[in-house]
């Protein structure tokens, strides 16, 4: 598994454009901030725009429950709220990966 | 949600995205680039399709000790060049962890004010095996973004091992970055390393002390083929002195098609992807279930007992197989 | 001799324990582990004994109130007075939070804290492209004069002392607070406050920078200047270890490079003309209250010791207030989990215990939901009761330094201070703090602490109740807080207000001399204060300084 660090407080348009040189099969966003329903959905709808829908987001942070379901609605494959453990996030991916 | 993600390539044809690539649409570049990095079967359709349409881009290749600047030297370089209206390609080559096989790439964040701009292409890529050896792959893919219409494609190495003689033998010119080290040391230079470049940087000039570095490239530095390497200083960090590198590299260009130096490169360069591609396709025919294979395994049982020598051994395993399978 | 004497008396008496008691009991009952170590991985021994303070004199330990002041900064500690419960507060509009101040007030809170949203401690208005998403989630917003007022409102400004969390802007929010204040008629001499204002540990941790080291220190060093002339009472910094060590860094690290930034600062004060004992007396610390008890004590009264004594010495400070080390402390966020949530109550009580026996001056407590929001009115208040219960049933601040001359606590004090000597020795070798933050070093430290701990608790090395062990399968639930949409609606609104309605020539003859004076070596704190009068937002000022000072790029660790 490679890992493409992009750095500290990137803009959608940042994101998305490096997911599609990087050729990536998924984007992991993280936000603390509490700004994920703003700025995970938008993520979406860039890539989408760019004609690659197909890569899969995911997303983890400060979120709460009820913000989940509404995620999946706008297109985040999965979301991953406090106290995660880092296992269930690994299998996650591994069965991703299998399911490529 | 849609279904999920098929295998890369088998869903879009070959075919369409070198159409699509021809026509600068990145997210093709972005994926025949990892049929090529992944070593596909279909990367060989794909290159073939391509092939005709490079030979446009000047190709700059960076290499250094780790942590020198490459990254930030062509994060500044990008722009520059961007400002005249060039379009660039930059692929970087990060190792690949020995630890956990993964690598953090992380030379994309260096260049991260080269940001969202439709004329840069910036595809990081890991050093784990490639077949045909890391510096085929790696000019594959500075192929791809040739054909996509970049004026330019940066290549980045961390010099390490053997891969700075690579870059030399397949850029058109090649940038070699070393920094001042501070404290009461003698730097010297790494062996070949005064061989290969056609440009010397001394980066970070803002930490100080880079006169005597300067002063001994300069004693050592010697003109080959009317080329003499300029010694650039630059600070990246605060852009100084990258108008003076990307000014020797316009020049070296210039020179190389005065000089009939870039037909000289590009030359040598096709003899060596002959010879690389012919092993490379050895390796995979002898991988691993292929018949051939087995040839393969029976001939090193043979070697390891004694039974024949390993030159007969090769022999033998070339003439064993058809040359077109993968 | 007497001493040498002494000491071969009790070598061999520990000896002879070694030898027969302990020898027996090991061999009947083996330890739990080979080897125990603290929260950062420090090793701790079996037993201390007075064998650990040999070579420790009573110049080392001081009398409370005096040189070196390991054991408090005053002579009576709690017994005068109590520390200052201080909650961390902020979140939604000013409206929002002021109703939060009051309710915190109402609760026997004694010192107020804002908490700022994400846009204002990055120097942002509301409403730009910058802040999307962003507004209040996680504090208040504050992006002009008006919301300052607001946030303020009914509550006496020269009566309470109020702390703010903010840190490149910190000059432009002061200037808020010091204008609002003197809308009201209230004299600038009157009032008591912090301001973090701590850029050098933002590159460093927590990463709210705006412009590059150099001019960002020229602006701490201007309120520096400012304040000691004109508001005397109020503390131009909080020098933070918290956010150092709630990155991943351990108690040694949090002391070391807290300590280093701060005699940065008293270098840069100096460099600018100032007479150190006209601007270190205003100098105030913040330091984390982690889970191991005894190690954290060991740091409050090292740093309280390193402190003075560079202070003297090193800086020839002649006041004996430049000495002090006064601090805020607060518990470890970083160690509550979102695993059965309500535990945490008790891990913040074992955490401010550690703050109070340290000689604390101010204090939060971190609440219950810390994991999932910032805190619902019910888990402030809670939290706010652990202090409570600490101050008045726990008995703990009826004597000074309770655990003063434990030999266990005074070997530990010392082993911390030997390790910020190291440290400051590493950061002199890379050339000071400044040029070791180019070079990554603490971010690398950092990184490599917080490292080890996370494979110490994946591996089960370390036990943490709840999520490693010890583990319940149950659906947590917290009372979610929410930023509504209208409160959104009327900042924006707020803030178009006031760009409308200002008096657009004098507001842009403020920037414009703002910016002159950022070109030139004035002290900025003038000419913010000035823009502030003009109605000037937040964003605004900040932007001309990022055009005059530029953005700082951050180096990259490997
Ligand atoms: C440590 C910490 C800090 C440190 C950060 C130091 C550093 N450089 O790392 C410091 C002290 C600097 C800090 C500052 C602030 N903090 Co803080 N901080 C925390 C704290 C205590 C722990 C965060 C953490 O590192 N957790 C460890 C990681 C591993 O967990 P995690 O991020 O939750 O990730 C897990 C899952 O969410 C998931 N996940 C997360 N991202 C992703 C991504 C992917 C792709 C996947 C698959 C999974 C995944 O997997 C992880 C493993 O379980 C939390 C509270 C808490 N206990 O969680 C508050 C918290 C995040 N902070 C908060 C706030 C408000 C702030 C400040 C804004 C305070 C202020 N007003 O000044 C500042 C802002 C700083 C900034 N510039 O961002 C709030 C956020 C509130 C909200 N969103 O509603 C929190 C929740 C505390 C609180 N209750 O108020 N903070
Ligand atoms: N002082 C100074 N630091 C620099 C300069 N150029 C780069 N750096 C810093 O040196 C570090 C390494 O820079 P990079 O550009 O990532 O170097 P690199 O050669 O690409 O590194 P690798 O890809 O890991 O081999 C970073 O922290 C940069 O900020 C410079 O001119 N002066
Ligand atoms: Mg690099």
């Amino acid at each position: 598994m490679e890992v493409i660090y992009t750095g500290l407080r990137q803009t959608p348009e940042d994101i998305v454009e490096a997911a599609i040189q990087e050729d990536v099969d998924a984007i992991g966003l993280s936000s603390l901030s509490g700004a994920h329903m703003t700025l995970f959905p938008e993520v979406v709808r860039l890539l989408r725009k760019r004609k690659s829908g197909d890569i899969v987001v995911v997303g983890g942070g400060i979120i709460p429950e009820e913000d989940k379901a509404k995620l999946k609605r706008a297109g985040v494959k999965a979301v991953f709220g406090p106290g995660t453990s880092l296992s269930d996030i690994v299998s996650f991916f591994e069965k991703a990966g299998k399911g490529a | 949600m849609r279904e999920p993600v098929p295998a890369k390539a088998s869903r879009d044809s070959v075919r369409g995205l070198v159409e699509s690539l021809l026509e600068g649409d990145k997210r093709s570049a972005g994926k025949l680039i990892s049929l090529i990095e992944d070593d596909e079967p279909e990367a060989v359709e794909a290159l073939a399709r391509i092939y005709p349409h490079t030979g446009r881009a000047h190709v700059v290749g960076f290499t250094g000790p780790p942590g020198v600047g490459k990254s930030s030297l062509i994060n500044r370089l990008v722009r520059t060049f961007r400002s005249r209206g060039k379009s660039v390609g930059v692929v970087a080559v990060d190792p690949t962890s020995p630890y956990t096989g993964g690598a953090v790439l992380g030379d994309r964040i260096r260049m991260a004010d080269t940001g969202v701009d439709s004329g840069v292409f910036i595809r990081s890529m890991a050093t784990r095996g490639h077949a045909g050896g890391l510096a085929l792959a790696t000019f594959d893919a500075v192929r791809v973004l040739d054909a996509m219409g970049s004026d330019l494609v940066f290549v980045e190495t961390v010099g390490a091992g053997q891969s700075e003689v690579e870059i030399a033998s397949r850029a058109h010119t090649t940038v070699v970055v070393e920094m001042p080290l501070t404290g009461d040391v003698v730097q010297t230079m790494k062996a070949g390393i005064l061989e290969i470049g056609d440009v010397y940087v001394v980066n970070k000039v803002d930490l100080g002390n880079e006169d005597v570095l300067v002063a001994n490239l300069k004693f050592q530095l010697e003109t080959r083929d009317g080329w003499t390497p300029p010694i650039i200083r630059t600070a990246a960090l605060e852009g100084r002195g990258i108008d003076d590198l990307a000014g020797a590299i316009d020049k070296h260009a210039l020179y190389l098609d005065q000089s009939g130096g870039r037909h000289k490169r590009e030359l040598a360069r096709a003899r060596l992807e002959i010879l690389e591609n012919v092993q490379r396709l050895l390796v995979h025919r002898v991988s691993e279930g292929s018949r051939s294979g087995r040839t393969f395994d029976k001939l090193a049982e043979d070697v390891a007992t004694r039974r024949i020598d390993p030159h007969a051994a090769a022999g033998k395993l070339l003439r064993s197989g058809p040359a077109t399978e993968r | 001799m007497r001493d040498e004497d002494e000491r071969k008396v009790l070598e061999k008496e520990w000896k002879r324990w070694e030898e027969t008691t302990l020898r027996d009991a090991l061999a009947s009952h083996p330890e739990r582990r080979k080897e125990f170590v603290t929260t950062s991985s420090r090793p701790v021994k079996r037993l201390y004994t007075p064998l650990d303070l040999a070579g420790k004199t009573e110049k080392d330990l001081g009398a409370p109130g005096e040189f070196p002041f390991t054991r408090g900064i005053h002579p009576t500690m709690y017994r005068g007075r109590l520390w200052t419960m201080r909650m961390f507060a902020g979140y939604g509009s000013a409206e929002d939070t002021n109703r939060r101040f009051k309710y915190l007030i109402s609760h026997g809170e004694t010192g107020l804290s804002v908490a700022f949203d994400m846009p204002t401690l990055y120097g942002y208005d509301t409403d730009e492209p910058e802040a999307k998403g962003e507004f209040g989630t996680c504090g208040v917003a504050v992006s002009s004069l008006e919301d300052m007022k607001i946030l303020f409102r009914g509550i006496d400004v020269a009566g309470v002392s109020t702390s703010m969390t903010i840190n490149s802007p910190a000059s432009v929010i002061w200037a808020m607070y010091l204008v609002m204040a003197e809308d009201r008629g209230v004299a600038w001499t009157k009032l008591r406050g912090t301001i973090q204002n701590d850029i050098l540990k933002e590159y460093q941790a927590q990463k709210e920078w705006i412009y590059p080291p150099e001019p960002s220190m020229r602006l701490v060093v201007d309120t520096f200047e400012f304040g000691s002339k004109q508001v005397p009472g109020w503390n131009t910094i909080s020098i933070s270890g918290y956010h150092i060590r709630e990155a991943g860094a351990t108690a040694a690290q949090e002391l070391a490079f807290t300590l280093a930034n701060g005699m940065e600062y008293v270098r840069w004060g100096i460099d600018r003309g100032l007479k150190v004992d006209d601007f270190a007396p205003r100098l105030s610390f913040f330091f984390n209250a982690h889970n191991d008890l005894f190690e954290e004590l060991a740091k409050y009264r090292a740093a309280r010791r390193i402190w003075a004594r560079e202070m003297r010495d090193t800086f020839g400070a002649k006041s004996p207030r430049s000495w002090l080390l006064r601090f805020h402390s607060q518990t470890a966020g970083v160690s509550l989990t979102a695993q059965q949530p309500e535990i945490n109550i008790v891990r913040t009580t074992i955490q401010a215990l550690a703050a109070v026996l340290g000689g604390t001056q101010s204090l939060h407590t971190n609440a219950y939901d810390e994991a999932f929001q910032v805190p619902n009115e019910k888990a402030a208040r809670i939290a706010l009761r652990t202090q409570q219960i600490l101050a008045h049933e726990s008995g703990v601040a009826n004597t000074v330094d309770p655990f003063g001359g434990s030999y266990f606590l005074e070997a530990l004090t010392d082993e911390l201070e030997a390790d910020a000597y190291r440290y400051f020795d590493r950061i002199q070798d890379l050339g000071g703090v400044i040029p070791a933050i180019r070079k990554g070093f603490f971010q690398q430290e950092i990184a490599n602490s917080a490292y080890r701990y996370q494979r110490e608790v994946e591996d089960k090395e370390r036990t943490i109740v709840g999520v490693n062990d010890y583990v319940v399968d149950e659906q947590t639930d917290v009372e979610p807080l929410r930023v509504t949409e209208a409160a959104f609606k009327a900042q924006v609104d707020r803030l178009r207000r006031l760009r409308r309605t200002r008096d657009a020539k004098k507001h842009a003859r403020a920037l414009d001399r703002l910016g002159k004076a950022c070109e030139a070596d004035d002290n900025t704190m003038p000419f913010i204060l000035e823009a502030v009068r003009a109605k000037a937002t937040l964003g605004e000022i900040c932007d001309v300084m990022r055009e005059v000072f530029g953005v700082w790029e951050e180096p990259l660790l490997y």
